[in-house]
């Protein structure tokens, strides 16, 4: 059965879709341009890896859930487990922004500025996975009460 | 599960079939399917009504209590 979301959903949609592609291609592409480009890549370079791939990780989980609001199978098992992941990756991202910022006031010299920052960053990630822990337990309870109705004759 | 449904039972009585008994009381065939395996959470009294009727019946000749016997 096919479900119709609003053209605001659409367009988020087609939006997540692009950054995720546009993503990987940075990924991939931005250390070996900044070689050619002979820019001097400082260790702290290296955290987009991680970070990156958690990131692409949790917006795939987005692109499935998506699709699963298409076909009317929101409230399934599948999307708590897409739920936790997302939740994770989430929780990952903020502890590599963390450790970065360690490393990097250990390391180099960094203003201000950029541990303010970064600091803002770390709690934007908790908060996500806050955001996302606290919607895993309401779509289980949703299910419950879906089973419930589903069942009753 | 301690509410047993015995609709087999009255329907063979009533010389009637499951298809046929789903068509007048108008619920799908998977649905009544759900009832007669024990496997439904609820029932809506709408329905139930519809059953007795159907069938001529009471609510006791359909619904039956039968306690658990393992106590954890």
């Amino acid at each position: 059965m096919k479900g119709n979301y609003s053209k605001i959903g659409k367009l988020l949609n087609i939006l997540l879709k692009i950054v995720f592609i546009i993503l990987i291609v940075i990924i991939l592409a931005l250390l070996p341009i900044l070689k050619a480009m002979n820019i001097e890549i400082m260790l702290i370079y290296y955290f987009i890896y991680p970070i990156g791939i958690a990131f692409l990780i949790l917006m795939y989980q987005f692109i499935l859930m998506f699709q699963s609001l298409g076909e009317k199978t929101a409230f399934s098992k599948e999307n708590i487990k897409r739920l936790d992941k997302a939740k994770n990756s989430s929780f990952f991202i903020a502890l590599c922004i963390l450790v970065t910022i360690l490393f990097s006031t250990i390391m180099y010299q960094f203003s201000l500025f950029m541990i303010i920052y970064f600091i803002f960053l770390t709690i934007l990630f908790l908060g996500v996975a806050i955001a996302l822990y606290i919607l895993r337990e309401l779509f289980k309870d949703a299910i419950d009460y879906k089973e419930e109705n589903d069942l009753t004759i | 599960m301690p509410i047993i449904v015995n609709l087999d039972v009255i329907l063979a009585k009533r010389k009637m079939s499951s298809n046929e008994l789903a068509e007048k009381i108008g619920i799908t065939q998977a649905n009544l399917s759900i009832l007669k395996t024990n496997k439904g959470k609820a029932i809506r009294f709408s329905t139930l009504e519809k059953i007795c009727e159907v069938l001529n019946c009471t609510p006791g000749d359909i619904l039956e209590y039968r306690k658990n016997e393992k106590y954890e």
